[in-house]
């Protein structure tokens, strides 16, 4: 059992003044030195934009290195997150937590598999029967939505008896995951005490689930407690950058975050337990004035439920004591923009929540830390501009050393080339330092040979800075650009991540990626030509632009992931001593993958008679049928009938196969027609 | 609707049958009990799966007695708890005659029903409001506190 640390508001406030007052004053002190590193000839204008430009950025930075600093030493000194009670690992649980799975569109089996292992490992610990498992879809792909079902009839009958395991779909999918998590509370919210929110790729063990139910119990006046997810099973190469980067830097981060966060932390939107009646009394989100990007329903959901939830007087707590909860990232460059995307926009949204009254003000800072975590790419971008353009203006109108007649001395243009030098090694000092931290910790608790040995993790350290310098300039244009398409009011809509490990297509990666290598290019050429003296300066981003495409697509590959794992890189504990979790998903995706799912959606549920029988059950828990016109139902229904007569391809439009999937008794009458 | 294509009364039976899980060895009694309940030729497949519905369905209702279930799902219940607990390798036509299942396959059936989800039990969420601080306000806010002063 881990030890109660008294902690009191003072000592809480103290806390936050160390973090953000040492963020100010290296932020001054650096910004001071930078003014005195302009380049003394720039207009007024310039100067100011620098100095603006140049503190935004490096307060950025000196927030994430301050943080992950005391993080460090939370982590070196073992201290807990203070002011939680902790309880025994046996205490009985007098409550009832729900297990929630929403699911948009994901693979079944791969959803179902990670259930029936966390339903594994929660029996292990003889407390299951407090828990049921709620899959809340709002699949609206009718093939997915059968496939669903199918799953769900097969993983109900390899789960313990012990667990419940629902299923219902929505039809209308308003206001997206945090619609459905809504809509779970307002039908069956009141049964439960606690929800335990999941992705459709998480994976929480057994005794996570019952510790964090067991934690909420014991602390009457918790909203949320977030378990830090650690992301693991992907196979490419840029996952497992990803992967590793998240396991040896992660926990200093989350550690540092829970330093100064304490009771009032963020919730992240999944591997998290909430208290639903916290949840209910302050939750229901409302819709923004507005059109979409910045209007309509609230995207990052998890950052305003956190606040709202913390405004309602609840606590909220990110604890890195909780292990055993994992999550998968994306396979690929591209698939990591893309869920940026989204993120990006659901970020810019909270300009609007992050003046909003009556928010406590550390939620306000989650906020501003979301929205600069976006923020900070245009701005970089805009700090090289002004450095190149001041550079190239030099270039073109030459300074004048004899700005007034009738003097005998020469004005030069200042240039401060250590002072600029000192402080480009200071903001790398800050970026890179405490991945070493990172690493540290793990060399400290003898731990080395679970990341590749001291060898392979001093090397996998050093590749993932070169990736991570390499990729930060096209990550910057992506999100650049992703900041600018929402101003410019063009909405991400709502699509499925990838989650399976698929190279990156040339093809893909040019379309994504040639504007990266023509600006790279073209940089990299006027810099040449116009202002030479910047070309060392600027070669860090202009070579991972010019190399873009290569990066993305060799990156993506698996084969070379698996290659980097041959040569003890990038190695993270759960290969080398494999959680039984993990273990147990394995086993049950290999039984779950057993099952054919091809021909789903109409055909087989005209086919099988078991899953009619199943599909036609469960149609009212799955609400009212959405509205489609009497024409495409009388379509749907001349190419059933084809199909039955005369064997013909179905070929039905995702309107038209969804009405019919509506349509008991056209579906129970189809399939005694194709038995006769 | 879809038409089914009826080549005699007792292709639907047997199709209705097999679609339960019953073989082609056990179809002919079933087919031929029907035909003599029904009494009639058919003239449309959907008078007579009716018939075959109804007879179903009063079993459907012995085994679940206390479902609240509609009949359609009541029925697709049943449906479903047959083929999974293999009831028509533990049946013959005499269910249909005596409108009872044998012995332990009701229970067994029961057993393995489940829930797709559980009950309802609504309760409203409390509707926030996310309300931005408008400028006009501040300053009255402020004209009225300087008055004060």
């Amino acid at each position: 059992m881990q030890k109660f640390v008294p902690i009191s508001p003072k000592q809480v406030r103290r806390r936050r003044v160390v973090v953000f007052g040492l963020m100010i004053l290296s932020t001054l002190v650096a910004t001071l030195k930078w003014m005195t590193v302009i380049p003394s000839d720039s207009s007024i204008f310039t100067q100011l934009l620098m100095v603006i430009l140049f503190m935004l950025t490096f307060a950025w930075i000196a927030l994430f290195f301050w943080s992950s600093i005391l993080g460090f030493f939370e982590l070196w000194r073992k201290r807990n997150v203070p002011g939680i009670h902790w309880v025994d690992d046996d205490t009985k649980l007098s409550t009832r937590t729900a297990i929630l799975m929403p699911v948009y569109n994901e693979s079944p089996t791969n959803v179902f598999a990670n259930l029936l292992a966390m339903a594994e490992d929660l029996k292990k610990t003889g407390q299951e029967k407090a828990f049921d498992i709620f899959v809340l879809s709002d699949t609206t792909n009718p093939k997915v939505w059968v496939e669903e079902e199918k799953i769900w009839l097969e993983a109900r009958q390899l789960m313990s008896p012990n667990i419940n395991l629902y299923y219902r779909r929505r039809a209308k999918n308003i206001a997206r995951k945090s619609g459905n998590i809504e809509d779970f509370c307002n039908k069956w919210g009141a049964k439960y005490d606690f929800m335990i929110v999941l992705d459709a790729d998480s994976l929480l063990s057994g005794k996570t689930m019952l510790t964090m139910a067991q934690l909420m119990e014991d602390n009457p006046e918790t909203g949320i407690i977030q378990a830090p997810p650690m992301c693991i099973n992907r196979n490419s190469l840029f996952a497992r950058i990803q992967q590793f980067a998240g396991k040896v830097y992660g926990p200093i981060v989350s550690a540092g975050l829970a330093y100064w966060q304490v009771g009032d932390s963020n919730y992240w939107g999944h591997n998290a337990i909430i208290r639903v009646k916290a949840f209910m009394e302050c939750c229901k989100l409302p819709v923004l004035s507005g059109r979409a990007p910045f209007g309509g329903h609230i995207l990052s959901h998890d950052f305003v439920e956190a606040a709202l939830i913390r405004r309602g007087g609840w606590s909220a707590w990110l604890l890195p004591e909780l292990k055993g909860s994992f999550e998968e990232c994306p396979p690929t460059m591209i698939d990591f923009a893309i869920r940026d995307r989204r993120w990006c926009q659901g970020n810019m949204q909270h300009i609007k929540v992050l003046i909003s009254k009556g928010l406590h003000p550390v939620s306000r800072v989650h906020f501003t830390i979301g929205i600069m975590s976006y923020l900070s790419s245009p701005i970089w971008l805009c700090f090289l501009l002004v450095g190149l353009m001041t550079a190239l203006g030099r270039e073109i109108f030459p300074p004048t050393y004899f700005p007034q007649s009738y003097t005998l001395f020469p004005e030069w243009p200042i240039f401060d080339k250590i002072g600029t030098i000192a402080l480009f090694i200071l903001s790398m000092f800050m970026l890179i330092f405490p991945k070493f931290l990172g690493l540290i910790i793990y060399l400290k608790e003898n731990k080395a040979n679970e990341i590749g040995g001291i060898c392979g993790a001093i090397k996998s350290v050093l590749a993932e800075i070169i990736f991570s310098a390499l990729s930060a300039p096209i990550m910057m244009m992506f999100q650049s650009k992703f900041v600018f398409d929402i101003f410019a009011g063009i909405d991400a809509g709502w699509n499925t991540q990838n989650r399976e490990d698929s190279g990156t297509p040339f093809k893909q990666a040019f379309e994504r990626h040639f504007w990266h290598t023509l600006l790279g290019i073209a940089t990299t050429i006027i810099v040449w030509n116009y202002a030479h003296a910047l070309f060392w300066w600027m070669l860090p981003i202009t070579v991972g632009l010019m190399l873009s495409i290569p990066i993305s697509m060799f990156s993506s590959r698996e084969s070379n992931g698996i290659a980097a794992r041959k040569h003890k890189f990038f190695i993270i504990p759960e290969e080398v001593n494999i959680p039984e979790i993990l273990k147990e998903a394995k086993a049950y995706l290999a039984i779950l993958q057993k099952i054919s799912l091809d021909n789903c959606g109409v055909e087989a549920i005209v086919t099988e008679p078991r899953l009619n029988a199943l599909h036609i059950l469960m149609l009212p828990i799955n609400g009212p049928a959405p509205e489609f016109s009497a024409k495409t139902l009388e379509m749907a229904q001349i190419k059933l009938e084809n199909f039955i007569n005369h064997m013909l391809k179905m070929e039905l439009t995702k309107e038209e196969e969804i009405a019919l999937l509506y349509s008991p008794q056209i579906l129970r009458k189809a399939c005694l027609a194709l038995a006769i | 609707m879809v038409t089914l294509k009826i080549q005699s009364g007792d292709d639907i039976i047997r199709a209705y049958f097999s679609n339960l899980g019953f073989s082609e060895k056990q179809l002919p009694a079933l087919t031929r009990l029907i035909d003599e309940r029904f009494g009639k030729v058919p003239t449309d497949g959907d008078e007579l799966v009716a018939f075959i519905d109804a007879q179903v369905l009063r079993l459907a209702k012995s085994v679940f007695p206390h479902s609240v279930l509609p009949d359609e799902q009541l029925l697709a219940q049943f449906r479903l708890m047959f083929l999974l607990c293999n009831g028509a390798q533990k049946c013959t036509d005499e269910v249909l005659k005596n409108h009872r299942l044998p012995e332990g396959l009701g229970e067994q059936m029961r057993r393995a029903s489940f829930e797709t989800a559980p009950g309802y039990c609504f309760s409203d969420m409390v509707p926030q409001k996310i309300e931005s601080p408008k400028p006009a306000n501040f300053f009255l806010h402020l004209f009225h506190r300087a008055k004060k002063d």
